[in-house]
Order: structure tokens, then sequence, then C-alpha cells
């Protein structure tokens, strides 16, 4: 894998351990309908024995971790300018992030004065996996550093496509001379080593509108994360992540989804259809204005009819009639049976993907649902028809600090952030890639032996 | 590229803008922090008075225009009439000198006691010559009392130029004088030099007795090295200046040769011969120059004394040769 090229994710990986230590960094969850931002603050002492590069490779989010973290100021704002995921005002996205970040510095202010770096989620960009394997010889009988970043530079490059670039890309499956299920091979005698790697690939174009809306507000991006994997690090519980569990990300602009299996992302994909989606239909189908339809489908959306439903009667005002003398009254059946389709199409075409990706055959693997449009009434149970498989509602695990407000499942992807920046996942541009001969690689070679030796 | 897509997303939802601007946000977040805020709320405003205080300190025209006004206020301090000299006391000097020193002081009527500068007032009254030293102070009733030391003046004395002088004994100036029968109490002494060694001078007046010492009409510094003593004549005969007898001392040790020539005059009244000069200015030579008449009358008496000595001489000469 062309390692040179992943730089960009490098000085990304240093600005966020400069932020661990300064003690604070930020958090913003870029979404279709909401944007979200969380300050943090992070005692740089606990946090560093992680991120160290001698337990690079080691996941466990430890009891050592606990209240490292604290949330110091939440806020939660509208999001305009952002569809799918994709930025499509800049101008207007910008301001809206702004908006989150002067909110959330103003609640942090006494504890925390200022975020200079930011960690931030993308869900948009069509979000593929792909996954590459690669197999050395150790140098010596024993596995070093340098033999995993041997391996990872000699992987063959996946075929991501044109226009797009590597958002993630993890080992997760590591064998020694045919031992696997190993966490961390260093130190360990053996002739081949063999790393398998997830390669998580999205849309150049959105990723680069993404950062310099960013930079845009005078913040330096310390990660991008992909948005249904941070909903899985929040939502679901170490054990899920460890026998195999599905993150559903219901969200507004798309629906996407993140496998976990053994403490590893991997597998993400998703589809184009979310929430709004659904409000543009009900919008189109019962002739009313976008916030109407909005707060239709919130207060009385429902997917699976219920015999009551036909006589339960909500006012619907169609487009230009909010004020009018006579209101238009439909039944909740009319509603459902506008919601329900786009609903299931949804859930079938995820189904397919994951269908596509083989993920279906995952033995006692768990479903969780987040995002907002999981809170509809009647969805699990659709999931359980469409999925086989009864999902589980998930909220964010609990950190220190997080408000009550911020514990409901579509506050996941952010919470999730604030999990990445505890403990990141190593990710390949981690590893010291073997330069070409050169004074500058000789040179720093010579440190890190001098460093290591003494 | 912002203000046209604003526009068109207004048009098409009727949405405000739904966050600060790039520079709203950063003046909001720069004021968010206590330093910024205490370095615009304290250090700039205490910057500015600074900067503020410092342009009106060093205003020339502020400062002229201050001077005036402080100027003026002191000046009309000193003009009320709590102020006002009421007059002015001379002690110690004689009338002549009070007058002069009035003059010297020459302060205006209705001077105010606060702008008198009694340093430079004092330096005044002590460049006249008359003055030795001056002390000068206001009363607290106002009136300025000065005290005054007049000079004593020792010696007259008259220059290269002919002007005539009074002198203290250090030298100093007292006053001039016209002719000198206006001080015929003080010695006179003559020519430019004689008022550096005006001490000298006193030292050898002191020296012969009255009868000398009323004769003496002057003394002469010669060449600025030596003391000539000129004596009036024992009886004044014929112009003033006849008949002077002038006592030329040396350059060292003039008390010395001056009490020789005294202990000479003593015995045998040296002084009151027809002499014209006695120069003691070598010391193993001591000289008397004798006037003309007197020269006349000693080669007369010399012949006499030669032919009486021959005519003894030749009378021994032939008694002897008479007696067998």
């Amino acid at each position: 894998m062309n390692l040179q090229a992943l730089d960009i994710w490098r000085g990304m990986r240093g600005r966020l351990d400069l932020a661990v230590r300064r003690g604070r960094i930020g958090v913003i969850d870029v979404g279709s309908s909401k944007i979200m931002c969380l300050i943090l603050k992070l005692d740089g002492e606990r946090l560093k024995l992680g991120a160290t590069a001698l337990s690079k490779l080691s996941d466990r989010l430890g009891p050592s971790k606990f209240g490292a973290v604290e949330v110091v100021g939440a806020s939660y704002v509208q999001a305009h300018g952002i569809r799918r995921g994709e930025i499509v005002d800049m101008d207007e996205a910008a301001r809206c992030i702004r908006h989150a970040l002067l909110t959330a510095e103003n609640m942090a202010a006494p504890k925390v004065e200022r975020v200079d770096q930011v960690i931030v989620s993308f869900s948009g960009g069509r979000a593929r996996s792909f996954s590459t394997v690669a197999e050395v010889e150790t140098e010596t009988g024993v596995v070093t550093e340098r033999d995993i970043g041997r391996a990872l530079a000699e992987a063959p490059d996946p075929p991501i496509g044109e226009g797009r670039t590597v958002l993630h890309a993890q080992p997760v499956e590591i064998a020694v001379d045919h031992q696997t299920g190993i966490t961390d091979p260093r130190g360990m005698m053996g002739r081949r080593l063999s790393v398998a790697v997830h390669v998580v690939a999205v849309d150049q174009r959105p990723l680069a509108n993404l950062m310099a809306c960013i930079r845009a507000c005078d913040l330096d991006l310390a990660g991008v994360v992909s948005a249904p994997y941070a909903a899985g690090l929040a939502a679901l519980v170490e054990d899920e992540q460890r026998t195999g569990a599905v993150a559903l990300d219901m969200g507004a602009g798309s629906t996407a989804f993140a496998v976990f299996l053994r403490d590893h992302l991997v597998c993400v994909d998703g589809v184009r259809f979310g929430g709004a989606h659904v409000t543009a239909d009900i919008a189109a189908g019962l002739e009313m204005a976008w916030p109407a339809a909005e707060t239709l489908k919130c207060r009385h959306g429902g997917v699976i009819p219920t015999g009551a439903d036909d006589r339960e009667v909500i006012d619907a005002p169609r487009r230009g009639e909010e004020e009018g003398p006579e209101i238009r009254q439909i039944t909740r059946g009319m509603l459902i049976g506008v919601v329900r389709p786009r609903v299931e199409e949804t859930l079938r075409l995820l189904r397919a993907r994951m269908v596509e990706l083989g993920v279906t055959h995952m033995p006692g693997c768990a479903v969780v649902l987040t995002g907002q449009a999981c809170l509809m009434p009647g969805i699990d149970e659709l999931t359980t028809r469409l999925m086989g498989r009864r999902p589980r509602l998930g909220r964010p695990m609990r950190i220190a600090g997080l408000p009550a407000s911020v514990s409901s499942p579509d506050k996941a992807t952010a919470v999730g952030l604030a999990v990445y920046a505890m403990r990141p996942h190593d990710e390949v541009w981690d590893f010291e890639a073997p330069r070409p001969w050169s004074v500058q690689g000789r040179a720093v070679e010579l440190v890190r032996w001098i460093k290591t030796s003494w | 590229m912002a203000a046209p897509a604003a526009a068109l997303a207004r048009l098409g939802a009727g949405r405000r803008q739904p966050g600060p601007s790039r520079l709203a946000f950063r003046l909001r977040r720069a004021w968010a922090q206590p330093a910024t805020r205490r370095m615009i709320t304290l250090w700039l405003p205490v910057g500015l008075a600074a900067l503020a205080a410092w342009q009106v300190l060093s205003d020339a025209r502020l400062h002229q225009a201050a001077r005036t006004r402080v100027a003026h206020a002191w000046q009309q301090v000193h003009d009320m009439p709590a102020f006002r000299l009421q007059g002015m006391v001379i002690e110690g000097a004689p009338p002549a000198l009070k007058a002069r020193i009035q003059q010297a002081i020459g302060l205006p009527q209705g001077q105010s006691a606060l702008g008198v500068d009694l340093e430079v007032l004092r330096a005044r009254v002590e460049g006249i010559g008359a003055v030795a030293s001056a002390r000068l102070r206001v009363d607290p009733a106002g009136v300025l009392m000065v005290e005054v030391v007049p000079r004593r003046a020792a010696v007259l004395w008259r220059d290269g130029d002919g002007a005539m002088k009074t002198l203290a004994a250090d030298g100093a100036e007292v006053a001039a004088v016209a002719r000198r029968a206006d001080r015929p109490d003080l010695p006179l002494l003559i020519c430019a030099g004689a008022e550096r060694a005006v001490a000298e001078a006193l030292a050898l007046l002191a020296a012969p007795e009255p009868a000398v010492a009323g004769r003496i009409r002057a003394l002469v510094r010669v060449g600025e090295r030596r003391w000539d003593i000129v004596l009036a004549p024992a009886e004044p005969r014929g112009l003033p200046g006849e008949g002077d007898v002038r006592i030329m001392l040396p350059e060292e040790g003039a008390p010395t040769a001056l009490a020789r020539v005294l202990a000479v005059h003593y015995g045998t009244r040296l002084l009151e011969r027809d002499l014209v000069a006695v120069d003691l200015r070598l010391a193993g030579r001591p000289t008397l120059r004798l006037s003309a008449a007197a020269a006349a009358r000693l080669q007369a008496r010399r012949a006499l004394d030669a032919r009486e000595a021959e005519r003894r001489l030749a009378a021994t000469a032939g008694d002897s040769e008479t007696r067998p």
C-alpha cells in the first residue's frame, strides 16, 4: 500500500497527540439534519498510557481509562447546507459548525477555554470497505514494528476506484506462522508475518470539502471518522464488539451500518436514503410544507399499522393552509401508509448490501439500532422482519460529564467520536514504513536506535 | 461565492443565516479567552491613557501654556501687597558706601519679597570693591536687611596708566581715588605689579621708625620684582621730588636689607644726608649714590684731605730730616 500518500492522516494523528497532551479536544458530528459538538477535557497522563507507540495495537478501553475524559460542553444545532452527509453550501455549513462550536465553548467556558483540534465524523461519500492482506518474512526471528511496517507497505492497493481516498486502514487480523487471532505480535517468535488490513474508502471531493469547511472555522483536524463506525463505538458494548455486532446508524441523509468483530471494525457500508427522504415523501404525498411534514413524522410517525391507527385523527395542514379556518385531517394509518414503504425500501437495500458483503452469515451477531430514525415507533419490528434478528436500541455509552440530554440514540455518533479520541484504533500510517535509503531516513533510524538503546 | 449562494438559499427556504460569519466567530472565540479580554479591557485603555499622557507631557505648546499659566499664577502671588518689600536697611557701611550699595541693589518700588534673589543681590553688593562681605536677609516685617563688612583700605596704588586706587591688605580694590591728597593717610604704591605684593609692602612699611616712616613718599615696584622706597628729603628744598632719597631694596631679603639701612641710619643719620639713592640690590655691594653737590664736596674734601695728608707726610719727613 502506498503509505506515503497517507501523510495527511499521519499529520492528523500528530495533532490528536497534541490535543491529548494539551488536555482538550472538540468533537463534531456533522450530520444532515443536525450538527452536534462536544467539548472534551482529557486527562493527558492517563490517556498517554494508551497513545504511546508501545501499546499501539492494544484496543482495550480498560478500567485505567475510565474518567480520563470529561464532557464539559455540548451543543446541538440544526444543520444547513448539508445533504446526504455531504456539504452542498460551504458558507452555511461553516456557519452552522461555528454556531455549534461557539455554543459548546460557551458552555465549557470556565473549565476549557478554547479548543483548536477537533475530530469530525463523515457520513457521506459512499463509504465502502475493502480488505488487503500482506505476508512478509521477519528480519530476525522475532516480530518487530519494522516487520509490521514492511508488511503494511507491501500489501497490495485495494481497488478503491477513481476519485476516492482511504479514510481508515486498520490492521485487523494478524497471523504469525499461521497462528491467527494474535492481538499484539511484537516480540513473538516467528518467520512469517501476515497482516490483513481493512480499508474504508470514501469519495475524495466531499471529504476535501468537509476538511476545508472545518479549516474555515479556524480548527485543526485531529481525525476524520466514518459516522457508522463512531456510532458503533458508542452504542455497542464491549462484548458485542468482541463477539460480533452490526451497528445500524439511521440518520437523516443516509442509513449506514458498521460491523464489529473481535474488537475491530471489519465492514462499513450504507445506502443513501434516510429520514430526510421519508419527510420528502410525506411532503410530496400529503402536499404539506417541509417543516410541517417533519413535525408530523416525528410526532405521529410509525411503520407498523395497528387497528387503532385508522381511527386516530391528526392535523395535517396542506401547504399554504396552516393558518386557514379548516385544517385538513388525516388518519395515522394514512401517515403510516406514506412512511412505511420508504423505510422498508431503505432497509431492504441495506439488507441487500449486507448480503452482498456476507455480513449476514455471522453467527450470534447482534444488531443495534442508533440514529434519530430508530426512534420511530415500530422500527425495531420492521427490522426484525427484514434482518431476521431482533435489534436492540443502542444508547451511547456513559462518559463522565455527559448531560442527560445527550444520551438518546441520535447522539451516539458524537459520543462515539469521543470514544475514538480516547483510544484511536491503530491505522497503517502509525507504523513506520521502511523508506528507500536516504540520509534523512538513516538519520531517523540512528536517532531511534539511540533512543531505544539508552 | 458566499453572498449569492446564501441569497439563493434564503430565497428558496426563507431562512436566516444559521450561524456567525467567520469574522464574528473569530472575534467571539478571541473574546472567550480571559487573557484576550484582559488585554482589551485593561491593558489597552491603560496603554492608550499612557500614550495620551505621554503626548500631553511632551507637547511643547502645552508645556508652554502650562508654564505661562503657572508663571501667571506665581506672578499674582508675587504681587500680593502682603509680600511687598517694606524697605531696605543697610548696616555697617559709611553713607557714601550705603548709597552705592543701594544703587547696586537697585530694587524697584513695590518689589515682592518672593521675587528677591538674595544670592544675586549679595553678589552685586560684594561686587562693589569697597565691600568685603555682605549678608542679606528679609525680615518677617518685610524689610531687606543688608549687613555689610566694608573693606579697609590699606594702601593707595597708582598703576602703570596713572589711575589711582585704594587697595585692601590682600590687594583687592576698594575704591578709585582722584588725587593723592584725597587719601594722605595711606602709603602710596606705584607701578603695575604692586597690587600683588601689597603684603610685602606693608611689611616693609612697618619697619622704620616714625621719623623715617613719615618721610616715606612712596614704594615703587620696579620691574615687578623688587621695591624701591622713595623718601622725601628731611628738609623740603626746592621743587617737590628734588632731594628724594631712593632706597633700592633687593629682590630677596628686602626686610633684612632695610633693617640694615635703618640700623646704619640710626647710628649715622645716613638718610638725612645728601643722598640720591641707597643701592642694596647686590648683597655684597651696598652702594650709596650721592647728589652732584655732595659728590663735588666729597671730591673737594678728598682732595683737601689728600693735600693735608701729603703735607703732613712731608712735615713728618722734614721733621725726621731735621732731627739728627
